[in-house]
């Protein structure tokens, strides 16, 4: 599969300072890369440096074959299309508009949005279920239905990968399996998915390889059966982790059980919060 | 060439006084609320004890008081020396009237405008106004001039008597305020040179302004109402501002009997507009801006009135002061004689230049040549 | 097309509706003023055939609408759209729909200029040039300012230098104000900062259009790109849409509609932060659709302004305060009504 992004001995941070060691990561199409990682360890500035937002501190940046620096807007967009974590705007616009705003990198000076535009605006609102809401202004949807008509904006652009940030961070319990299926799903279509997380679980639904935070700088990069399991997670979250399996032999990640103070108190064997 | 009035201003003056001359104490303001700062009391023994040493020479240093036209009580030394104009008619009342004891001027008089007043009060120094929040001048800078008495002469409404006072308690100068309507020009004069000591030169002038204001009288009832020219007051470098009749700034119209087109709601300046204009379709333009007046035959909306194309365009002169309502005082009789000769030529005789310098001579203290009274008067047709 | 949303009428309607008022109003306009030249005149003139209701004035009725009425109904009736065009344009680059086209400061600028202008016993054609320069200037001072304030939101620090440098410009004004002689330079820098429409001439007209046109031409080239201003920075970039040249295309045509409209009319307020609202609740959101229904609306508004000003009393009354007056009441009616625009 064409490999849509390479990165070479990553530095990235601000002030010329990295946050972490170098990174090297790559995306194939019909990918997904999860990032997770506790909070404030850089997940954010890691995208805005492959967007190009953020100057690298060292190392490379590759979006199909070309270097970052050397790409236009306009090629940028073609390769990358991105979903921020919460996505607003200013103003308030109806499905329609706000997923035509994908469309906005393609228009020639002065051009008004023709028909190729308006049908991939279709698609992709089709594509995300979101044909009941067109004409409805984004105020008035829940935060899962605009993070999908973010979704669809960034499938309008029709650019070869998709960059999200924690996209389902502030979703209900359904709404986050029904994002993280559409990942899946585009997938399958052949876009490349780079997505961050902060449950673990996400990334054993919908994801083929893993890029791990680590406690003083570290990362680790490899597929997700191999990173995401409990003796890696615990180090990299700083609390004990352990792995279960559901009824139908899928693995899933939880907290470990709440030290018990002393005899008497309550607390079965339960496990915790689990965050399946 | 001009001839340096034999007027000696000295001289009536020391006519007039009760005592002999001389620097005395500062007056005391009487009626102001409340003791006298502390300066002002250190002041006030120093003056007591001069004034101990004076009397025992046998020379008492007297007071007035009087009531000024806010219905103020002000009293005042006997012949105040130095005088500190509030704002721009009381400069022009004070230097027609005395001029060798005016403190300054509220804005410094230009070199064209100093050609016609006496060299040594046209060099004096620029002093600004005194008009509560629009104040330039500052409170200070009339002590550091050691004012004895400050003239003021406009409106009399209360927010300037209350001005009035309130300036009187922080320097403890004494405040004169003057009614400055037209029709009350003749009582300024003589409460002015009252408190002045000046009752001859107050005289004069008086009845030099009754006079003239008797003879526009006269030249009005003389007019049948179809005689009467209407008037516009262009002001401003659009000309589309004006003043409004039964407002201050037009009464020189009322007086020479034109009728003033601005007949608007409000009797201030105000904005008008081209239409306004044309649907007046006055007999006569008067001008204030001297760039507007130079190019109106230029402009398209302007010369299509037949005022315009029949040449019945004028300027209003401004030295060495407005002489139609800038400021609107004392020097605004210049304006009557001269609008009367323009818009009447056939009712008023005699030669024009020589009656102004006249009364150039008579108010202001210089006579201009006649070659200067010319210059001024052709650049206003 | 898009179908009609809810109980929104759709765009080409509502255009075609407000063009049609405009027509209306402009014909009104022709018909009214203090100098007897009704409507029906006004048509005979046009197709310069029959007589007029009183034939000796027939000259001068060729001249009241050839050189005043007609110059000022279309100067009105343009100053109107620019100012909401620009005022929508700013409130695009700000992503704030209480944007206002001084927001920058080209009414302070354009303000000093003119009242250096007066100050200094200039002609009216020089007065109206230290305005138009004025204002570019001030918004050149600002930008330039705001590009190099280290500050990582470019929006906020262009609106800081705007506020700043815009007060430092209003403290010359008042200074100015304070140094002119009160009888003749303060009431004719007075007059000249209230506004008028009162002495346009075609030279004015002429001069009004053609740099109006121009600032509005960068507007009307990225009127669908714009919309990508109501996102986060990185989003635009990530769009594909080059932020920095938006905003200046934005902001230069803003500051030159503005300013042209300053130099002929002097301030006139609210009509660039009132009417976008407007047009945002009649036709959505996007630029594109808000652009054209604002200019249409500012132009009517203004147009109906200005013949109220001219028609109920002898004297002028100013522009910005009859815009003041009617738009305060309608924003907060407008604010009211729905939560955001």
């Amino acid at each position: 599969m064409p490999e849509l992004l390479s990165v070479r001995a990553l530095g990235f941070g601000y002030g010329g300072r990295a946050l972490t060691e170098p990174i090297d990561l790559a995306l194939h199409a019909g990918e997904i890369v999860v990032v997770l990682g506790p909070n404030g360890s850089g997940k954010s500035t890691l995208f805005r440096t492959l967007l190009g937002v953020l100057p690298p501190v060292a190392g490379t940046v590759h979006w199909g074959g070309s270097a970052l620096v050397a790409l236009t807007p306009r090629e940028l967009a073609a390769r990358v299309a991105w979903v921020p974590q919460q996505p607003g705007t200013a103003f308030d616009f109806d499905v329609e508009q706000y997923v035509m705003l994908g469309r906005l990198g393609r228009l020639a000076i002065g051009a008004a949005p023709g028909r190729a535009d308006r049908e991939a605006v279709a698609r992709a609102i089709a594509r995300l279920g979101l044909q009941r809401f067109r004409t409805r202004p984004l105020s008035r949807m829940s935060g899962g239905e605009r993070q999908l008509a973010a979704i669809a904006r960034a499938l309008a652009q029709e650019a070869t990968s998709v960059l999200l940030d924690e996209p389902t961070a502030s979703l209900d319990f359904g709404n986050q399996g029904r994002v993280l299926d559409t990942l899946h799903d585009l997938a399958g279509d052949g876009l490349g998915i780079v997505y961050a997380t902060h449950d673990p679980n996400h990334a054993l639904r919908a994801g083929n390889d893993a890029l791990v935070y680590l406690p003083g700088g570290a990362t680790a990069f490899g597929p997700v059966a191999q990173l995401v399991e409990p003796t890696l997670l615990s180090h990299a979250y700083g609390v004990p982790i352990e792995a279960a399996r559901t009824a139908d032999g899928r693995q899933v990640l939880a907290l470990a059980a709440r030290p018990v103070p002393g005899a008497g108190a309550l607390g079965g064997p339960g496990a915790g919060a689990a965050v399946v | 060439m001009d001839r340096r009035s034999s007027f000696d201003t000295d001289s009536v003056r020391h006519a007039e006084l009760a005592g002999p001359p001389g620097p005395g104490p500062r007056g005391v303001p009487a009626g102001a609320a409340g003791a006298p700062r502390a300066p002002g009391r250190r002041r006030f023994v120093a003056a007591g004890l001069a004034a101990a040493a004076a009397s025992a020479a046998g020379a008492v240093r007297a007071q007035i008081a009087t009531t000024d036209d806010a219905g103020r009580r002000v009293t005042a030394a006997r012949t105040p020396r130095r005088v500190f104009p509030a704002g721009a008619p009381a400069s022009v009342f004070l230097y027609c009237m005395a001029p060798d004891r005016l403190l300054g001027w509220p804005r410094a008089v230009r070199p064209e405008e100093a050609a016609f007043l006496l060299p040594q009060v046209a060099a004096l120094p620029e002093v600004g106004r005194l008009t509560g929040r629009g104040s330039t001048a500052k409170l200070e800078a009339v002590l550091a001039l050691q004012a004895d008495l400050i003239v003021d002469v406009g409106s009399i409404a209360p927010t300037y008597a209350s001005l009035a006072e309130q300036v009187q308690r922080q320097t403890g100068i004494p405040y004169l305020l003057l009614d400055g309507a037209f029709e009350h020009t003749e009582a300024t004069l003589r409460r002015l040179g009252q408190v002045l000591g000046l009752t001859a030169r107050a005289e004069s002038l008086a009845r030099g302004t009754r006079a003239r204001l008797d003879a526009a009288a006269e030249l009005r009832a003389g007019l049948a109402e179809g005689d009467r020219p209407r008037v516009l007051f262009a002001r401003g470098p659009t000309g589309l501002a004006t003043a409004a009749a039964g407002g201050l700034n037009a009464e020189v119209l009322e007086q020479v009997g034109a009728i003033n087109v601005a007949r608007l709601e409000a009797p201030n300046l105000s904005q008008i507009s081209f239409e306004q204009v044309l649907a007046w379709n006055p007999d006569w333009i008067l001008a204030s801006d001297p760039a507007f007046f130079a190019g109106i035959r230029r402009r398209a909306v302007w010369s299509a009135l037949p005022a315009v194309r029949a040449r019945r365009v004028l300027l209003a002169p401004s030295l060495p002061f407005g002489w139609f309502d800038t400021p609107p005082a004392l020097n605004r009789l210049v304006g009557i004689e001269w609008l009367s000769a323009m818009l009447y030529p056939k009712r008023v005789r005699g030669p024009l230049e020589e009656r102004l310098a006249d009364t150039f001579e008579w108010l202001y203290w210089r006579r201009p040549s006649i070659a200067q009274m010319r210059a001024l008067l052709a650049a206003g047709r | 097309m898009r179908a009609s949303r809810g109980r929104r009428l759709p765009w080409p309607l509502l255009a075609a509706a407000l063009a049609l008022a405009l027509v209306a109003a402009l014909l009104y306009a022709l018909g009214s003023g203090r100098f007897h030249l009704p409507l029906a005149d006004v048509v005979r003139l046009l197709v310069g055939r029959g007589e007029l209701s009183d034939p000796a004035q027939t000259s001068m009725a060729h001249t009241v609408l050839w050189q005043i009425r007609g110059p000022r109904v279309l100067a009105s009736a343009l100053v109107g759209a620019a100012l909401a065009a620009s005022g929508a344009a700013l409130q695009a680059v700000f992503r704030n729909p209480l944007a206002a086209p001084d927001l920058l400061g080209v009414s302070a600028g354009a303000a000093l200029g003119a009242v250096l202008g007066i100050f200094l016993g200039w002609s009216v054609f020089a007065i109206q040039g230290a305005a138009f320069v004025g204002g570019l200037g001030a918004v050149a001072l600002v930008y330039s300012v705001g590009t190099v304030l280290p500050l990582r939101d470019r929006t906020l620090s262009l609106v800081l230098a705007g506020i700043a440098i815009g007060s430092m410009l209003g403290a010359l004004i008042a200074l100015v104000k304070t140094l002119a002689d009160p009888y003749t330079q303060l009431p004719a820098i007075t007059f000249w900062l209230l506004g008028s429409f009162a002495s346009i001439t075609v030279t004015d007209l002429v001069l009004l259009t053609g740099f109006s046109l121009a600032g509005l031409v960068p507007l009307v080239l990225v009127r669908w790109r714009a919309d990508a201003l109501a996102l986060s920075d990185d989003e635009v970039h990530a769009l594909g849409v080059r932020l920095p040249v938006l905003r200046l295309a934005l902001v230069c045509g803003a500051t030159l509609a503005t300013t042209a409209t300053v130099a002929a009319a002097g301030i006139i307020g609210w009509i660039g932060l009132v009417v976008p609202h407007a047009a945002r609740l009649l036709a959505g959101a996007s630029f594109a659709r808000v652009l054209p229904i604002s200019m249409l609306l500012g132009a009517l508004l203004m147009l109906l302004i200005d013949t109220l000003g001219r028609s109920i009393a002898q004297a002028e009354v100013p522009p910005g305060v009859l815009t003041a007056l009617v738009g305060a009441p309608v924003l907060f009616a407008l604010m009211l009504r729905r939560g955001d625009a």
